[in-house]
């Protein structure tokens, strides 16, 4: 890494929620110490300083309520330093001192999730609900029908207008004027961070920078009728991005990229100053804390002259990552000491120890306060005639996202304590992958065939984990519950369980590009739904449906398969839907769905399928990269060791290797690595073959079951053309039909 | 934590094989790594047959000045030795066998063979035959083994059999254990100030023997891959399913499993304190370091590969001793010790940062607990009259509330099983109130599929009672760990209920109605001095009884195998002579007489069959190289002067030869692998007739079995098992 930073931890602020740590601006001389803000959930906020070996408050203030956003705002052309704090529908403002100047109720209906402040204007985001003001004077609101993620508005002395940008789950950002819609853009991934480039919105105030859940940073111009995006940066984390900001940590004039993502890794980048607009930023430090990021900012915090990244973590830890290079101080080379290093090493130890003298004082005090308490909660459960105990509760950050890369969930749970143990069970069919990184022992458990279980797996967790990951794989056309027990390691012991739905159509996710050239299979339904009925199937079918039903009452819906690249694309209003895919496997899962709700709710329904008989060979096209591709790793990795292994005996070996051998034996840990990310990914290749195989017949009215074993074979010989010849043989022989 | 100046490394440039890797200090001074390689591999028609050859390579380890620290160096060619050995080597170890000279000896175990050798002098030592096999080797003084030459023993662990040789090779030590030996270590167990032998076997045991005679047996949870002496009586042990751990005695200190298993262990003084730490080298390439009494975690680093083997070794030659950690990549980082005070030089800069972090989250964590005493003691007093209302019921339910004074209570049973489930015994766990069991997770070790079982029942089905059967395999106490989510079907919430649970050790017997022990052939007799009273307890402890069993003074017992259905019973007499009668030899234990004549007969003709036809297939076999030789040199000249048919012609026929040498390669190694079998139940069943058997009588019938196996007098053997060694 160019960039080498150490870890100081600072304080625990209490649990987190995202962005709630900021640098108070300072007009003091140049690279003196800055103070810094932290705020958390249960309504602590503080102002604080650091002194040289501890925490120094300026300010602490108790909001009593739970607060869920913090920005710093200042009028034009005067420091931001005023403090603005959201929670519930209220939002408060206070100075850095801590003396409350503003207090206003939105009367939002919604419970307020994310603000910005810019001027005298104040922009405010519920869960769908946006709102903007204007020195406290409403002057409009706009519903999105999807999940609103983040919220900012570029620089209105830049830009010399309010310009709000909102990006949504749907995958878009909506560039906002006078709270309409001006126009919307679409993105990749789905965007969950936002921030004005280099703090300011870049060279004319319209560049943003957005974060996607899947890992990826982009550069976006607004303008004013449209936006462009000016490069796309895939950082491979395959973890979310939290929260971004801009800071000159190298002390070079220009300002760094700073990013946290949701397993926990910190990035800093080094962007281009003169053409940032073409040149995707470049990697200068990576480092990964076992939380997640909720927070980051750059300052000068720890000491005098050194610029550093500061981070607060899912539980409310805040640490630096600093310029300072504290190895130096005790760096011991080869045996000779130089006194004065000897010295700072004394001096630097004897300030650690004290302080863990005085814990280890407030640990003992802490320790006999709780087993007072544990026996008094014993002796109240056992003892108390009538009444009822419960347990403490305790949050748990949860999430199941798809991955693109390798269409697999990647389930990840995170909780503020300790987890002992978390048993994941399921009722559908799927496969786990374990993550190298966890540490915890894993077991797997007998299902018993009518328990309703296809899964049962325990993982035991060594001390201090507090976030585990667990990739799943799903089988599409298959549906149910997948439940988490969570048990962390706090007493009176207690479990949560989180339930996430694995639903028909797992795979697929929203798409913006609807590709009208490619040949595909229509399924028309009509019938007395409503178009919020039809929302609701398709919310249960597909991942990724808006949170809301159209607000306009019709919708155009695109999605993508993430393991064979087909689009579906659904309309439907009051009466009506259609549903076009290139994957016959698609259609019939989502006819045989929607089949069944309606019949659930007693609809009569008019369904009427257009089969494209060139939709399969388009499909088996799409699929035969992949299936080439895997072969073809299989056989690399299978030559690895062999080829190591000469390489060993003999030298000179590699001059006489043929091009192929060589990439092989140049690339070894990485064909390894992603062969080890699929296993039996052959195996689920095949199964999707075959679903479509019989799906493609099912169309024409034969069952061809019987003929599994056949296209099994057929699929062995690992021949394409062997394989397009099987799908086109025409069939005689019908057993019954089934449509 | 990178250990960053402070370690130098040097890279080999050829693979390791895991644990086959050894210290020796050939010449007396200077310390050289030993390790077995990959040898040549015949590839053949796309399969890769291991044809069998491995390499030893020796490379001198300089003196850590001249290298350079924190840098990686490639090792130099003119360092490094290779040896052929012409056999896959299964375990390597080097030791002084004189106590005249510091010079150490070599010794390689194959599939086959033990020898040793003379490094320094490249003259053998000896080599001997071993038909078990040597899955581990050592060297060492034991005490009360009398040697024909030298000071020292090299041990080599088979097929449940221990041999020791001297530095003639003459094997002056022969014992049996239970199963295949997976790691020994000597160490003085009872402080006598001389060598026990501590042996790990796959059946989980762990036995001290003292000469030929176990004076300690600890039962482990799985197959055991190490064991390292660390101090005195304490040693540090490893099993296949990732647990390390270590034993003062027979006293279990800590133990600690992972998902990871450890690939070498072993003690070394890292602080400086005087005492060891232990070293652990783990399959994904970590190397931790733990203080011995409570497991905790004071180094860490981390390399590339899986690691391969740690030692300690003074490679200065000043008497600082120094780590030295390799992977199995050929990579090898030395640890030197600090310059001063002879410390390492651990100190990261991070140290005292983590532990100050670790306090402060130790701190948080107790907060933490406190608050939720005083949030659930707020909920109490807002719901303590009993409110009739039903949503805030239903709300108070999600939230996971259970009426107080709720207790899970446990049973066992035993169920004689159903057409599709055999008979089995079962642990019942129910509520003493309309709370429901919504999931229950039992860890325990060695009698499930992995380490823990989970009911979960569905949710239109949940009770407050479930029950989960279980079947352990073996005759051991086994401890239940429970864990029960308990609340109802609407909650998101659950209390956890937890509790340990002891199986019995014959928990997999049931009591039989109507007995027939008159069919039962085999039987032990036993005159104990005990009261009947205290054999009456001792059943009622260790059975599974509905009811207990009344002391009267002459009694008779039966139970029937829940596994095999076989009977066991039990006459007590009024003089508190028992007999016990079983056809299960494994299952008699402490005992003076007994009848197992068959099996043995059977399994020793069966040895001598193969070993004849093996022999007989071998000759075979150097024929047929000889033949394909010819054959490759005819097809090669044919080619040179162009002759493209005839080159066919004798290519077709190595073809054909080649087939025909793989085909007979296969029955040999099946030919090979039924050998071991039945060794390995010969060894058993003597080690099993041992066991009937106390103190002295039991090392004699190890000694006169093994005796009448050598000159294959199997009538002998059965005497032997019947009345023990005259």
């Amino acid at each position: 890494m160019e960039l080498n930073l150490s870890r100081v931890d600072y304080l625990h602020g209490g649990s987190s929620f995202p962005n709630c740590i900021k640098i108070l601006p300072t007009f003091s001389e140049d690279k003196a110490q800055h103070r810094l803000v932290v705020a958390n959930r249960e309504g602590n906020v503080q102002v604080v300083g650091w002194g040289k070996s501890e925490v120094i408050t300026i300010c602490r203030f108790n909001l009593g309520t739970l607060i869920s956003a913090l920005s710093l705002g200042g009028a034009v052309g005067t420091a931001k330093d005023k403090i603005f704090l959201a929670s519930g529908n209220m939002i408060r403002g206070f100075t850095k001192k801590g003396k409350l100047f503003l207090e206003f109720d939105t009367n939002l209906a919604e419970s307020i999730q994310n603000m910005f402040v810019t001027g005298s204007h104040l922009l405010v985001c519920g869960k769908n609900v946006y709102n903007q003001y204007e020195d406290c004077q409403d002057t409009g609101f706009y519903v999105s029908d999807d999940e609103i993620t983040a919220v900012l508005a570029l620089q209105v002395d830049k830009v010399g207008k309010l310009v709000p940008v909102i990006s949504c789950r749907d995958r878009t950002l909506k560039v906002m004027d006078k709270a309409k819609v001006r126009y919307l853009f679409h993105l990749d991934g789905i965007p969950t961070a936002l921030g004005l480039f280099n703090g300011d919105g870049g060279d004319i105030g319209s560049d943003v920078l957005v974060g996607s859940s899947d890992g990826c940073l982009c550069l976006v111009s607004i303008g004013d009728e449209s936006a462009i995006l000016r490069w796309t940066h895939d950082t491979e984390t395959s973890a979310g991005v939290t929260c971004v900001d801009f800071y000159d940590v190298t002390a070079n004039g220009g300002k760094e990229l700073l990013v946290g993502f949701d397993d926990g890794t910190v990035q800093v980048y080094g962007i281009d100053g003169d053409d940032y607009q073409l040149v995707p930023p470049r990697l200068l430090f990576s480092q990964t804390c076992n939380e997640s990021v909720t927070g980051i900012t750059g300052g000068i915090f720890g000491a005098d002259n050194f610029e550093e990244v500061l981070v607060v973590t899912y539980s409310g830890w805040v640490y630096g990552l600093t310029t300072e290079t504290i190895d130096k101080k005790i760096r011991v080379d080869d045996g000779t000491f130089s006194i004065s290093v000897d010295t700072r090493q004394k001096l630097e130890k004897l300030r650690h120890s004290d302080i863990i003298i005085i814990y280890r004082t407030e640990i003992d005090d802490l320790q006999e306060r709780v087993i007072q308490e544990r026996d008094k909660y014993q002796t109240a459960t056992q003892t108390a005639s009538s009444g009822f105990s419960v347990v403490p509760f305790f949050k748990v950050n949860d999430k199941m996202v798809l991955n693109r890369e390798d269409a697999s969930y990647l389930l990840t749970i995170e909780v503020e304590s300790p987890i002992d143990t978390i048993l994941i069970q399921s009722d559908v069919p799927i496969d786990l992958l374990d993550v190298e990184r966890n540490s915890a022992v894993v077991s797997y458990s007998e299902c018993e065939p009518d328990s309703g279980n296809f899964l049962l797996v325990t993982f035991r967790c060594q001390a201090n984990t507090t976030r585990i990951e667990v990739r799943l794989r799903t089988i599409e056309g298959q549906h149910g519950t997948v439940r988490a027990y969570v048990t962390p390691r706090i007493l009176p012991k207690c479990c949560q369980v989180r339930t996430f739905s694995v639903k028909s159509l797992s795979l697929h996710v929203r798409s913006h590009g609807f590709d009208v050239n490619r040949p595909y299979n229509t399924l028309k339904i009509n019938g007395t739904f409503s178009a919020v009925e039809m929302h609701s199937w398709l919310s249960n079918c597909i991942p990724e449906m808006p949170a809301r039903a159209p607000s306009s009452g019709e919708a155009a819906i695109t999605f993508l398969s993430t393991f064979f690249d087909t689009i579906l694309h659904c309309t439907f209003s009051k009466g009506t839907a259609e549903f076009k895919s290139d994957n016959v496997s698609t259609i019939s899962i989502l006819k045989d769905w929607i089949t069944k709700e309606a019949t659930n709710k007693k609809i009569n329904l008019d369904i009427d399928c257009e089969f494209n008989d060139e939709s399969v060979l388009h499909t088996l096209q799409l699929i035969r990269p992949k299936l080439d591709g895997y072969l073809s790793l299989t056989k690399q990795v299978a030559l690895i060791e062999a080829l190591k292994e000469i390489q060993a005996h003999d030298p000179d070996f590699e001059k006489i290797l043929s091009s192929e051998y060589k990439y092989i034996l140049n690339n070894a840990d990485k064909l390894k690595a992603m062969h080890k990310r699929q296993p039996n990914y052959l195996d689920r290749l095949f199964g999707m073959i075959t679903d479509l195989y019989i799906d493609k017949h099912k169309y024409n009215g034969i069952n061809v079951k019987s003929r599994v074993p056949q296209l099994m074979e057929v699929l062995d010989k690992q021949n394409f053309d062997a394989l397009v010849d099987f799908f086109q043989a025409p069939i005689y022989e019908t057993r019954g039909s089934y449509i | 934590m990178s250990m960053g100046s402070t370690v130098l490394s040097i890279k080999i440039g050829h693979k390791i094989l895991p644990g086959r890797v050894c210290i020796g200090l050939y010449d007396g001074k200077s310390p050289c790594l030993t390790c077995a390689t990959y040898g040549e591999r015949v590839c053949i028609e796309g399969q890769i047959l291991q044809f069998s050859f491995s390499n030893i390579l020796l490379l001198k380890l300089k003196k850590t000045h001249e290298l350079i620290p924190g840098k990686s160096v490639d090792a130099v060619a003119e360092d490094i030795t290779f040896l052929n050995i012409n056999q896959p080597i299964t375990c390597i170890a080097a030791g002084p066998m004189y106590r005249t000279s510091d010079r150490y000896y070599l010794f390689v175990g194959t599939q086959t063979n033990v020898f040793g050798y003379d490094v320094e002098n490249n003259k053998d030592l000896f080599f001997k035959e071993v038909v078990d096999g040597v899955n581990c080797i050592l060297t060492g003084c034991l005490s009360g083994v009398e040697l024909g030459s030298g000071d020292s023993l090299a041990i080599a662990g088979g097929n449940c059999s221990l041999q020791g040789f001297d530095a003639e090779g003459t094997d002056v030590f022969w014992t049996v254990t239970g199963d295949n030996v997976g790691a020994i270590a000597l160490l003085d167990y009872d402080g006598d100030g001389e060598n026990e032998m501590v042996v790990g076997s796959d059946d989980f045991d762990i036995r001290v023997f003292k000469s030929d005679q176990i004076i300690g047996e600890a039962s482990e949870t799985d197959t055991i891959s190490h064991i390292a002496p660390l101090k005195g009586s304490t040693f540090a042990y490893a099993l296949t399913n990732g647990t390390i751990g270590v034993y003062e005695r027979l006293q279990r200190l800590w133990r600690i499993k992972s998902k990871n298993h450890a690939l070498a262990i072993v003690g070394f003084d890292f602080d400086g304190d005087g005492f060891p730490e232990l070293v652990t080298g783990w399959s994904n390439g970590k190397m931790d370091i733990r203080n011995v009494k409570n497991g905790e975690v004071l180094f860490k680093d981390n390399f590339n590969h899986p690691l391969a083997g740690i030692f300690t070794v003074d490679i200065n030659q000043d008497g600082k001793m120094h780590l030295i950690c390799c992977d199995v990549e050929g990579e090898v980082r030395i640890y030197q010790p600090s310059s001063h005070d002879g410390r390492m030089l651990y100190i990261s800069p991070n140290v005292e940062q983590e532990a100050i972090r670790e306090l402060s989250i130790k701190k948080h964590h107790l907060l933490l607990e406190l608050k939720n005493y005083d949030a659930s003691g707020a909920m109490k007093s807002s719901t303590g009259s009993t409110t009739t209302d039903p949503s805030s019921r239903s709300r108070q339910r999600e939230a996971g509330a259970i009426p107080t004074k709720t207790t899970l209570q446990t049973a066992f049973s035993i169920n004689m099983g159903s057409d599709e489930k055999g008979a089995h015994i079962e642990i019942t766990l129910s509520l003493n109130n309309d709370a429901q069991i919504r999931s229950a997770l039992i860890f325990a070790e060695g009698i499930f599929q992995g380490e823990c079982h989970v009911v979960h029942p569905k949710l239109e089905a949940l009770q407050s009672k479930i029950s989960v059967p279980l079947m352990p395999p073996k005759n051991v106490v086994v401890d239940l760990h429970i864990k029960a989510y308990v609340g109802f079907s609407d909650s998101e919430h659950f209390h956890v209920f937890e509790m340990t649970r002891q199986i019995p050790r014959f928990s997999m017997f049931a009591v039989c109605k109507d007995p027939n022990p008159q069919e039962i052939t085999s039987f032990v007799r036993v005159p104990i001095q005990e009261r009947p009273a205290r054999l009456v307890m001792w059943i009622n402890q260790n059975f599974l009884l509905a009811e207990e069993i009344d002391f009267k003074t002459g009694f008779s017992v039966s139970f029937i195998s829940l596994r095999n259905h076989q009977e066991l019973s039990f006459e007590v007499e009024t003089s508190g002579t028992t007999i016990i009668r079983t056809n299960d030899m494994d299952l008699a234990g402490d005992i003076t007489e007994a009848e197992y004549p068959d099996e043995i007969t059977h399994l020793v003709r069966a040895v001598e069959e193969y070993q004849e036809s093996n022999d007989r297939l071998g000759a075979d076999i150097s024929d047929q190289s000889g033949v394909i030789k010819t054959l490759l040199i005819r097809a090669e000249d044919a080619r040179l002067i162009g002759d493209i048919k005839g080159m066919r012609k004798w290519y077709m026929q190595l073809h054909d030869a080649n087939r025909n040498l793989i085909n007979q390669h296969q029955i040999r190694c099946n030919m090979a692998e039924n050998i071991s079998e039945s060794i390995k139940a010969v060894n058993q069943i003597i080690q099993k007739a041992a066991r009937l058997r106390v103190g002295k009588p039991k090392a004699n019938v190890i000694t006169a079995c093994r005796d009448a196996l050598r000159v294959k007098n199997i009538e002998a053997i059965s005497r032997i098992i019947k009345s023990g060694a005259t």
